[in-house]
């Protein structure tokens, strides 16, 4: 057999940690990235990583934090794959200190632990308020030890177009295009893996950066993927409004002690603490986001007649604040100008995370061989809500589990891409070829850019925090307006070196599909399920929708299918937050 | 203040090819509250016709997280690296004067790709020269990481955060065509690495690095690195104590040779 | 080592300038001054006490011309090497370097015409100090002279506050920022006696 390979796309968290386990055991890997890897997005995670660590004398244990998951998740995410990353979190955090993550520490050297939303113990491990940068540096620096030893050829600066799938159905390779000298070219290799992350962009203003378009689960939804629970967005309730994005105020502001209040009667009003006196400022992102909501939008209290609410730190030492929140503290005083250890930051939900993504088995493989999907852009850990600190946690698990997975399934196959027939490669690259010819000769009316815009606004207008089937059903419309108008866009760049419009340009086609299937999830759930909130329907509805919803691309726009959740070990329960949860019944 | 009418008036330096001539370009854009520099360019785009009313390609630069973070948009704002998206525009106004022109150019240390778009590899090269990681046996999990102190973390995270933006690097007159000084924030990485419990153990690895041609002793001390980090890594305290460890570890390897 | 390194030429290059060079620069310094105590006989007295004591070129060679040689010549790589941007980034420390390098070049010019003015042009005590007193009674070769040796005494100051920090003598923020206060007061202090010792010789 020839030389074998593994591709990796995608450098944050989730790819890293892939392409550390793949490497580990020897395999090459071709890691391909938009950016610099050490510029991924998972560096603007703030808050901290979960993990039952249980060192603060509160008897954690994994069983707890996986019951938190999936209640918190409103039981729509697979229980024994949360299970298993539960219980294999205290390994990672204990390997990524290990590794050189400058974790903060408690007065006798051990790792300090933190409150966070949704979870009643001290469970969120952190490195100030940067954690997230420090692990993907961390992830980083040890892929750049294997880079130095010959085993990763890094590709910064290529993004994905397609996979490349053979007769077979299997997936070979993939196609992909240098955002430098425009270059596109066939990448082969056993199996392909993403950890492409999640899709902020698609609603224009989020918390996300600006490489979160989900163009390549885009692409390969029109390849025949198939994408699941996408309805359910994460609104993060503590964020702060710019003029070029929402800059995310971590939930650890609450969890060490923020607490969010407006005006009512002309007093300082607590109102989460009021509405949900069991969890107080740590209920989880949906509810929170739902209460701001209500609070501004309903009843007319936001500060200043905005829709903005006040999170309150300045209550608490300087000192204390600047080690423990420094990272946010400073975000906010240079982008705001306010000094949040003096005066309380004006802060508003904004678009978050995607709990939905790329529909995956246990072994992170879509339905297409040898395609694989992990972090962010599959949607395998967090049901209908993400709790805090859980993102990155299921990033590098889910490497720890697609890496492998892949490599066994490289080892496994009878014939290796290099000598796969050339056919399948040629086909997409041509394919691929003509389409970024196509996007180049665009010289219609529209400017890809303001397009962007108007998408966004439709978005964050009719698939946000509030739902209903009227808003949904015209979005579908204004989308499939938008995609009719992609086809009029003008290639503003005429440059045909380093032309950043036609990357923008086919980014934004996968977009609207990405958008569309969105929308239509939304739209296919009558009920009410974490984030995804819909009056008309006030309550969940397990019966029907206690069910994985996937979305699969066709032209005329997404079919839904619905799957089965397994829930074989917690049995579903009122999901409540002013009264402390009960005990599951099962398991232990 | 009233604002209608009120332009900003940005000035770039652009350059086709990374081997054609630089030139000039203006323009003015609509000035709205709170805007940094990403969001002007951002509105460049949607609208790329410069100061003469002529269509022309849009500004090509880099931007990802967009909230100093990620160090992708560095670039020399009025002269000064920074990134671009903390740059905001009415903090500028309040040193310059409201409506003066900003003056936008890409980093000078580094070859230009594209307008203000930079190739930063070298940076990312030069890690791997002073073995910039801490060498585990593997991924998995083995056991508890080493107690750390927390008075150590507290000074060690500082380093930690240096995201690789090369603000640094530009401001260093040592770094320069001429020289092959691997900058000031690699010699901090190598402080932060050989600090760390398990990364000790090979810190002669890192040292013997920094001693090469290119090495801390190009230092100079004009210290412009620390006045511009937008970390605020206290890099010049960092290198004077590795200045200490090379000299230490240099008289330590020629005594016992 | 296969890979080359400059360690040890620029750990040596900064040595040079303390050991021997500004021990050697503080003790002329001192020499000259029997100008203010003894006036010109003392001071041509001490002259050729000086040139006549044996085997005094072995020690010039050892102790000055070698290692100001070498300073220099590496020196001069160090200078050319240098990107300054001074008017940039308008920093007291950042200022200090650019004007390390300008006094670097000031300073060698200065001493070639030093050494051969003081050295190697006259043979005499007498005929030396004849020769720059009267070169000194001329206002602008006064200033010029004074630059010189101004330059020389600032790149010995200015160093000797760098010298602390490559040696990772000073390291913290407040060691670094006193020996900078200090580096800068014997700067204007060995300025004054230095000029004054020119004064004295111009009016001999």
């Amino acid at each position: 057999m020839s030389k074998q390979k593994i591709i990796v796309v995608g450098g944050g968290l989730a790819g890293l940690m892939a392409t550390m386990r793949i490497a580990e055991k020897g395999m090459p890997v071709d890691l391909l990235s938009l950016v610099p890897v050490k510029r991924s997005h998972s560096v603007c995670a703030q808050g901290g990583i979960n993990a039952a660590l249980d060192t603060k004398g509160e008897t954690d244990s994994t069983w707890e934090h996986f019951d938190d998951t999936i209640y918190g998740g409103d039981f729509l995410a697979n229980q024994p794959p949360v299970k298993r990353m539960c219980e294999a979190a205290p390994g990672i955090i204990y390997t990524m200190d290990r590794m050189g993550v400058m974790f903060t520490r408690t007065a006798e050297g051990l790792l300090d632990l933190r409150n966070f939303g949704g979870q009643k113990n001290k469970r969120t491990a952190f490195a100030g308020a940067t954690t997230g940068a420090q692990l993907e540096y961390c992830c980083d620096e040890q892929v750049r030890k294997h880079e130095a030893a010959g085993l990763v050829t890094k590709y910064e600066g290529w993004e994905f177009l397609s996979a490349v799938v053979d007769d077979e159905g299997l997936c070979r390779g993939c196609i992909a295009q240098n955002l430098t000298t425009m270059e596109i070219r066939i990448f082969k290799g056993d199996a392909v893996i993403l950890a492409t992350g999640g899709g902020g962009m698609i609603y224009a203003k989020s918390t996300t950066s600006t490489i979160c378009t989900a163009t390549a689960a885009g692409s390969i939804f029109q390849q025949g993927a198939y994408l699941a629970n996408m309805e359910f967005i994460q609104i993060h309730p503590t964020a702060m409004l710019g003029d070029d994005k929402t800059r995310l105020m971590s939930e650890s502001a609450r969890g060490e002690g923020g607490r969010v209040w407006t005006y009512k009667d002309g007093k300082p009003w607590y109102f989460l603490e009021e509405m949900y006196p069991a969890y107080g400022n740590l209920v989880p992102r949906d509810i929170a986001s739902r209460a701001i909501h209500k609070v501004c939008v309903d009843m007319g209290l936001g500060i200043d007649g905005k829709n903005q609410v006040y999170l309150d730190l300045s209550h608490l030492p300087t000192d204390f604040l600047n080690r423990r929140l420094g990272g946010i503290m400073e975000i906010y005083e240079k982008f705001h100008g306010d000094d949040p250890r003096k005066v309380a930051m004006k802060i508003f939900p904004g678009i978050h995370y995607f709990m939905g993504g790329i529909h995956v088995d246990e072994n992170h493989q879509t339905c297409i061989p040898g395609l694989f999907a992990a972090g962010e852009c599959d949607y395998m850990y967090h049901g209908a809500n993400r709790l805090g600190a859980n993102s990155l946690l299921s990033a590098l698990y889910s490497g720890t589990v697609c890496g492998p997975a892949a490599l066994k399934y490289a080892k496994g196959l009878s014939k290796t891409a290099e000598d796969a027939d050339e056919k399948a490669f040629t086909a997409e690259l041509k394919k691929q070829e003509a389409f970024d010819e196509k996007i180049k000769k665009m010289n219609g009316t529209e400017n890809p850019y303001v397009l962007h815009q108007e998408l966004g606004e439709t978005m964050r207008a009719n698939v946000g925090i509030v739902r209903n089937n009227k808003d949904l059903t015209a979005n579908d419309q204004a989308i499939r307006e938008i995609k009719e108008r992609w086809e009029k866009i003008n290639m503003v760049d005429g440059h045909g070196f380093s032309n950043q419009t036609i990357f923008f340009a086919r980014d934004l086609k996968n977009m609207i599909e990405v958008a569309h299937a969105i929308t239509v999830g939304a739209l296919r759930r009558d009920e009410s399920r974490g984030s995804h909130y819909k009056p008309d329907f006030p309550d969940r509805n397990d019966e029907k929708f206690l069910k994985t919803s996937k979305s699969r691309w066709t032209p005329d726009g997404p079919e839904i299918e619905w799957e089965e959740v397994d829930i074989s070990l917690i049995k579903p329960r009122k999901r409540v937050y002013n009264v402390a949860k009960e005990v599951s019944a099962s398991g232990k | 203040m009233a604002n209608d009418n009120k332009v900003i008036n940005i000035k770039v330096k652009r350059q086709d090819k990374p081997d054609s001539a630089p030139y000039w370009e203006e323009f003015n854009i609509p000035y709205k509250p709170n805007m940094n520099v990403v969001s002007v360019l951002m509105e460049v785009r949607k609208n790329p016709v410069n100061v003469q009313g002529k269509a022309v390609n849009p500004v090509v630069w880099e931007c990802n997280c967009l909230e100093e973070v990620c160090g992708a948009c560095t670039m020399l704002i009025n002269g000064v690296p920074r990134q671009a998206c903390a740059a905001l525009i009415d903090k500028i106004y309040e040193q310059t004067g409201f409506g003066k022109q900003i003056v936008l150019a890409p980093l000078t240390k580094f070859p230009i790709v594209r307008d203000l778009t930079i190739n930063r590899d070298r940076m990312f090269e030069n890690l791997k020269r002073v073995k910039a990681w801490v060498p585990v046996d593997g991924s998995w999990a083995i056991a508890r990481g080493p107690r750390f102190a927390d008075r150590e973390q507290r000074w060690a995270y500082i380093i930690s955060r240096c995201m690789t933006c090369g603000c640094c690097q530009e401001a260093c007159p040592n770094v320069s065509g001429k020289s092959k000084f691997i900058g000031p924030s690699h010699i901090a990485q190598v402080r932060l690495f050989n600090t760390h419990p398990i990364g000790e153990m090979h810190k002669e690895d890192r040292l013997d690095a920094l001693m090469l041609e290119g090495g801390i002793q190009e230092c100079g001390n004009a210290q412009n690195c620390r006045k511009v980090c937008p970390k605020e890594i206290p890099l010049t305290n960092h290198i004077a104590f590795m200045n200490k460890e090379t000299f230490k570890y240099a008289v330590r390897k020629w005594r016992t040779k | 080592m296969d890979k080359k390194s400059n360690f040890l030429i620029r750990r040596i290059h900064s040595l040079l300038a303390i050991i021997p060079i500004g021990i050697f620069l503080l003790f002329h310094l001192s020499l000259n001054s029997t100008v203010f105590f003894g006036g010109r006989p003392l001071y041509e007295a001490v002259i050729n006490f000086m040139k006549n004591m044996p085997l005094v070129w072995v020690l010039e060679l050892v102790i000055i011309f070698v290692p100001i040689l070498v300073h220099a010549i590496y020196g001069l790589w160090i200078v050319y090497v240098a990107k300054n941007n001074a008017f940039n980034y308008k920093y007291g420390n950042n200022w200090a370097f650019y004007l390390q390098r300008i006094t670097a070049l000031i300073t060698a010019v200065f001493l070639v015409f030093h050494v051969y003015l003081q050295r190697f042009s006259v043979h005499e005590a007498e005929g030396v100090i004849d020769g720059l007193t009267g070169l000194l009674q001329n206002p602008l070769f006064f200033i010029l002279y004074a630059i010189g040796l101004l330059s020389a005494i600032f790149h010995f100051c200015n160093g000797f506050f760098t010298f602390l920090i490559s040696w990772g003598i000073t390291i913290g923020d407040h060691s670094q920022k006193i020996c900078r206060y200090i580096s800068m007061t014997l700067f204007v202090v060995i300025g004054v006696w230095g000029v004054s010792i020119l004064t004295v010789i111009a009016g001999f």
